[in-house]
Order: C-alpha cells, then sequence, then structure tokens
C-alpha cells in the first residue's frame, strides 16, 4: 500500500527546498500545488542507471558474432593452408580460434596475426551487412507498441519542449516523435513517447505520468494529458 | 506518425469534454461451491472467497484508468444469485447476517456496489426463494452497497405472478424502511434477466459463467450528443441515415475503449479471473449534457415524451447495437440505451415539465433497455398497482424477448411532484402520478402467466 503524502508532511519532511519522493509515496495534488507554491523541488528519489546504448539482447548478437568469426576463421584457415586441407567442415575448424592451427604457416608470430586486421575488417563487413536487420530487428523501439501519447497545451513560452523532454529523458522515456502547433499566445504539443526505458529505472507508468504532471505545474498555465497509444489504437485502428 | 492529431484530438475531446468513461468494470464472482447448512461456515467462506478474488480490483482498475486516462466511474462485484447460494437457510436473521458481510466485503475492498443478493423464480419459487424474497427489505435497509435483484419471467416460462405480489410488497416495505425510500434503488424485478449484466441494481453472475470474469458497462451519451451537435454545426443534419451512421461511428469508439479497459483488469487480476463482456448500453449521469434526453431532444422532438419520443429513441439504441456489435464479438449484459428517469437530468427535467409520464416511460422501454428505472411514485401507492406496473413492463420484454425491468421508488409520504434529492449517481427523483385505476383483481389471480407463442421455437 502506498503512503499518502499531504502538505503537512511535505512541509515536515522537505530539506533545504527539496522534498524526497520515493516509490512508495502516493503524492495529492493538494501536497503537489503547495509544493509547487512554496517553491518546494520534487525529488524522486529512483537510482537511475547509466543510460544504456541500445537495448540490444546480447546474448543473441554474442552468437551472431561468434558465428560470423567461426567461419571467417575457417576460411582463411583453409585459405593459407593451400588447397588440400581446405574442405574441413566449419564445426571441426571452430576451436581453432584459440589454440594455432595445426595447418597454419611455420614463419614467425602466432599463426593468426598477420590476417588480423584484415579478418578485423572483414567481420566487421560480414557483421554489418549480415546482421545489421538482426540488430535493428532486437533494438527497433517501436516493435513492442509500448509508447504513450503527451500532449500538452497552455501559454506559450521559450523552452517548453525542452522542460518536457528533460523529464522524459530522466525517466528514461524516448521521444519517438513530435508534432506540434503555435497559435497566437498558445501552443498544442503531442510527444510520442517510447516507454521501453522506464522499467530500467524501475517507474511505473504512474509516476511517469506523475512526473510529467509536476512539470506542467511548474512550467505554469499548461495542461498535460498523458495516455497509453493502446486507447487510440483500440479506438482509431481496426 | 502514426496517429493523426485528429484522431488524437478527437479521443481527448471525448474524454475530457464529452463524458466518455467507463461508467462499470464489475468483477462477477462465482460461489456455486459454497458450502450450504451453516449460518457462521457460509459468512466465513463468502468473506474469504470474496476478499480474495476482489481485493485487488480497485488498485487494478486504477492503474487501468492512470494508463488511459479514462476515468473508471464504478467498481462493483456480481455474485452468483444469493438465493442459490442462501438455499440452506431457514429465517430472516440469517440471510440479514449473509447480506451483512457481503456489505463488509464490499466496504474492504473498495468497491461501489455489491450486487446478486438475487432470485430466479421465472417459473416457480422454492421455499427457500420465498423467505429469501421476504428477506429483501430487511437485508436492503440492513447495508448500504449490497444491490438485489428478482428474475420475475422469462419469454420461454412466463410470468410468475405470485412472485410479482411478492416483490410489490417487498418494493413497498423496502421503500418503508429506508429514509427517502431509496433502498428501492438497489432493488430490480426482471424479464428475460441478463448472466452476465454488470449494471446495478440487476448485476448478477449466472450459473452459466466461468469462476470469476471482468464485465464492463461503458458510458458515453454526452459523445454521442456533440457528435449530433458537430453535424448540425456543419449543416451535414438532415438525412436520418446520416444521423444512425454517426451514432454508430460513436458507439464503435466507445465499445473499443470499454473493450480494451475490460481485458486489460481482466489480465491484471490474473487467473483464474478472465474478460466476459461490454455492455454497451449508453448509461447517462446526472452531469449536464451526459444524457439519453438531450439526445432524443438534439434529433427534434421539442421535450422527451412528446409524440416521436420513442421513435427517435428506437432508433437511437438500433445505431448503438450496430456499432457496438461491429466493435467487439464480446457484447453481451444489457446493451441498448437506460432511461433511469432520476440519473438523467434531461429526463428529470422533462418529469418536472409533465412531458413524460409512466405510460409514456413505458413505451419507451418497448425500444431501449431496459424498462422503468428509478421511477418515484408517491409512498401510499397500492401494492396491488406496483405488482400491475410491474407486471404491465415484464409482459413487454416476455412478448419482444428482450430484457425489460422495473426499478420503482414508492416515496413515503411524497406527493406527485414532489423532489427527492438522493445525491451522487442516483440524482433527482421527481415523484409521478399514478393512475387512479385499480388492478388489484387481476393481479391478486394466482399462478402464471403463460409464455407467449413466441417461445416455442424448436
Amino acid at each position: 500500500m502506498k503512503k499518502a503524502v499531504t502538505e503537512k508532511d511535505i512541509e515536515a519532511g522537505q530539506k533545504d527546498g527539496t522534498f524526497v519522493v520515493v516509490r512508495d509515496m502516493l503524492l495529492t495534488p493538494g501536497a503537489r500545488e503547495f509544493a509547487s507554491r512554496k517553491g518546494i523541488t520534487l525529488k524522486y528519489a529512483v537510482e537511475e542507471p547509466p543510460r544504456a546504448a541500445a537495448p540490444l539482447k546480447s546474448e543473441a548478437l554474442e552468437k551472431l558474432i561468434e558465428d560470423i568469426v567461426v567461419q571467417e576463421v575457417t576460411r582463411r584457415a583453409a585459405a593459407s593452408a593451400g588447397s588440400g586441407a581446405a574442405a574441413a567442415p566449419p564445426a571441426a575448424a571452430a576451436p581453432a580460434v584459440s589454440p594455432p592451427s595445426p595447418t597454419a604457416e611455420p614463419s614467425s608470430g602466432p599463426p593468426l596475426l598477420k590476417a588480423d586486421a584484415a579478418m578485423d575488417q572483414s567481420v566487421c563487413l560480414s557483421l554489418d551487412a549480415q546482421c545489421r536487420e538482426t540488430m535493428l530487428n532486437l533494438s527497433r523501439p517501436e516493435s513492442t507498441g509500448n509508447r504513450a501519447i503527451v500532449t500538452v497545451v497552455g501559454y506559450n513560452r521559450p523552452g517548453i519542449v525542452a522542460r518536457i523532454s528533460a523529464v522524459v529523458a530522466e525517466c528514461g522515456g524516448d521521444l519517438a516523435d513530435i508534432s506540434q502547433v503555435i497559435l497566437a499566445d498558445y501552443f498544442s504539443m503531442i510527444f510520442i513517447v517510447n516507454l521501453d526505458g522506464l522499467e530500467k529505472n524501475n517507474l511505473s507508468f504512474r509516476i511517469f505520468k506523475e512526473r510529467l504532471q509536476d512539470e506542467a505545474l511548474r512550467i505554469g498555465q499548461t495542461q498535460i494529458l498523458v495516455m497509453h497509444e493502446n486507447i487510440f489504437k483500440s479506438m482509431h485502428k481496426v | 506518425m502514426l496517429f493523426s492529431m485528429n484522431e488524437i484530438h478527437e479521443t481527448i475531446r471525448m474524454i475530457e469534454a464529452e463524458h466518455l468513461d467507463i461508467r462499470t468494470v464489475t468483477l462477477g464472482v462465482s460461489l456455486l461451491d459454497a458450502p450450504h447448512g451453516s449460518v457462521d461456515a457460509l459468512c466465513r467462506f463468502l468473506y474469504d472467497r470474496l476478499y480474495q478474488r476482489a481485493h485487488r480490483l480497485v488498485e487494478c482498475a486504477a492503474q487501468v484508468e492512470d494508463r488511459y486516462g479514462i476515468p473508471i466511474v464504478n467498481k462493483r462485484i456480481s455474485l452468483t444469485p444469493m438465493s442459490l447460494v442462501c438455499e440452506g437457510l431457514s429465517s430472516t436473521e440469517e440471510y440479514v447476517a449473509v447480506a451483512r458481510v457481503l456489505d463488509q466485503v464490499a466496504q474492504d475492498v473498495g468497491v461501489d456496489y455489491i450486487a446478486g443478493y438475487s432470485a430466479l423464480v421465472h417459473k416457480g419459487a422454492t421455499t427457500g426463494d420465498m423467505r429469501f424474497m421476504r428477506s429483501i427489505p430487511q437485508a436492503l435497509a440492513a447495508t448500504k452497497r449490497v444491490c438485489s435483484s428478482v428474475n420475475l419471467g422469462t419469454t420461454r416460462s412466463g410470468i410468475n405472478m405470485d412472485a410479482v405480489l411478492v416483490m410489490a410488497e417487498s418494493i413497498k416495505q423496502a421503500a418503508e424502511l429506508t429514509a427517502h425510500g431509496a433502498g428501492c434503488a438497489r432493488l430490480v424485478v426482471f424479464c428475460n434477466a441478463a448472466e452476465d449484466n454488470p449494471f446495478i441494481a440487476g448485476a448478477f453472475h449466472g450459473v452459466g459463467e466461468p469462476d470469476a470474469v471482468i464485465n464492463v458497462g461503458v458510458s458515453g451519451p454526452g459523445v454521442v450528443l456533440a457528435a449530433l451537435r458537430r453535424m448540425k454545426r456543419e449543416g451535414r443534419f438532415g438525412d436520418l441515415a446520416q444521423v444512425a451512421e454517426t451514432i454508430k461511428k460513436m458507439a464503435f469508439k466507445i465499445t473499443r475503449a470499454g473493450e480494451l479497459v475490460g481485458r486489460e483488469v481482466a489480465g491484471m487480476l490474473g487467473e483464474p479471473v478472465t474478460f466476459g463482456i461490454v455492455d454497451l448500453s449508453l448509461a447517462p449521469t446526472p452531469a449536464i449534457g451526459d444524457s439519453i434526453s438531450d439526445i432524443i431532444e438534439e434529433m427534434g422532438v421539442e421535450a422527451t415524451g412528446a409524440p416521436g419520443t420513442t421513435a427517435a429513441l428506437a432508433m437511437l439504441v438500433d445505431a448503438v447495437k450496430k456499432g457496438g456489435t461491429m466493435a467487439s464479438t464480446s457484447v453481451g449484459g444489457l446493451s441498448g440505451a437506460f432511461i433511469p428517469v432520476s440519473e438523467d437530468a434531461g429526463m428529470v427535467a422533462a418529469a418536472l415539465r409533465g412531458s413524460i409520464n409512466l405510460e409514456k416511460l413505458e413505451a419507451m422501454t418497448a425500444v431501449c433497455s431496459v424498462g422503468l428505472d428509478m421511477v418515484a411514485v408517491p409512498g401510499d401507492t397500492p401494492v396491488e398497482t406496483i405488482a400491475g406496473i410491474i407486471a404491465d413492463e415484464l409482459a413487454i420484454g416476455m412478448v419482444n424477448n428482450k430484457t425489460t425491468a422495473v426499478r420503482i421508488l414508492p416515496v413515503p409520504d411524497a406527493k406527485p411532484g414532489d423532489v427527492v434529492d438522493l445525491g451522487g449517481l442516483l440524482g433527482q427523483l421527481v415523484i409521478m402520478p399514478v393512475s387512479q385505476y385499480s388492478c388489484a383483481g387481476f393481479v391478486r389471480l394466482t399462478g402464471r402467466i403463460p409464455p407467449p407463442i413466441t417461445s416455442v421455437k424448436n
């Protein structure tokens, strides 16, 4: 059960104008308004892991690299041994990666060293060509269908997109698309945010929504709505 | 972009400005394995079973509400008809004790209502059923959240007139035992009751249902009204086919939202809860602009109840059903449009200005779900007259092979034209005049009205 945090709690719990919100707290709208009025910053005490690069599934990728390396080594080993031993099947040649190949050149240095640079390049090229698609599929954010539609309406002034997108990024969300219209002094913006990163930060949809709404309160004269894309999908797509 | 700006704005407008909401997420729970005989053992079983099944319902609904930004107005529980579960009990005190347990568990899990204090007596009543029906007034008076319903007739078996009279007495008694007769707002009698209806007060978990299901009732009169007003502004309001088409499209979208919410909540609750049905009914609220009556008036009827009302309503209900059944294969419950008089600001206004009366309402119920709903009559209305009103309404359902119901409040000491505010979603009761001619001779005849010829289909 979450603990409801009211104005009093904020007043008692704040330190140097900052109140730390942990995951088990549920801030009442009154408490939020109070904090905003008193200039108390609401700080969300969730440990943010260093932002990882693309969320690759490492096992699958490692397997892919290994396969390509094995193929390349087999091919080179066979080529350098002349035509005679070239028929070794890839499976048998696989262990040749660490121990020197019995068919390697007898001259100086580890047998595969000379070929390293060329092989690196060749492996990279192979990787590039063969697995780009696979990698993209593994990491493609929109393949999950876990996105939020964030609609912001309010009085226009500089820095709004920056502030909203900063909060999105801080939560681990990823902006997939933005559309905006400015009419006289008012703006209307729609952000599509990929939510896959939220889980890594141990954030629920609710906290994500609350943080954005907190930001809207701080910006002032701004209304923000956060809805999961499925509601739009189900109402407008058959 | 995956969605057009228009689509996104339309959804937001429907929710923010036009009162699109999910009226209810109702968890149906089977109690068929309840122990019989000892009331203590039964009460313990009921509390444990219901707490275990339902304690996460409110939390899950809140999460879905948050995720999609669509309000879920009510969270409810429906039960296997309690008359089946309580058949072994012997006294009214024991029945009331059971009702109190239901009330307690509803309060503890945080749901708005718990329904299924119900009996099915359409062809005949067992000794237990009779005891049960007589216990309803006390059970309602002793509780706040328990809802009761009794099925008195079906197209297949006719109308059990003995039970109609018993229930008319129970309704009068329940009105006397509760302030302003408000207990009767939790009591409804049916013909052709639906086993998967998520709406109060008539919800129960039918015997043909699985262990636990989530049934969803959508709302949305405001959305339909706004769409018709837009048509007028844009000069497209002229051809009836276009009007029907607009209503269909709106009903489609509302239903899709309902199904999404139902599936999501059921998924979150996990085994053994499954998704049941979406009830398409347009359900009004006392909020301004969320009214069926306003839609009828928007269609060009000066005041709801004027000639043309039934035809306009028939078209509205049909369009809603067509749009809704296109949107979901899991359509069930009552699925039509509700015209609860007190819960609909437009209907209250119509009752106050006298454009609508009991007789016109009865005609309207022939083309919509569900029946004479939340109508108030003077407290001194004779039991026989109430039985006659019930019998008339049930006959419409029996002959037309549809669900009809009566939820009537004989408000003690009230006269026609008086207004009683029940507050919340129950709204304002306007006491309606009742025919002064008696039907006592007819309703005191014993036995059953035989089923109509339309029941012989095989």
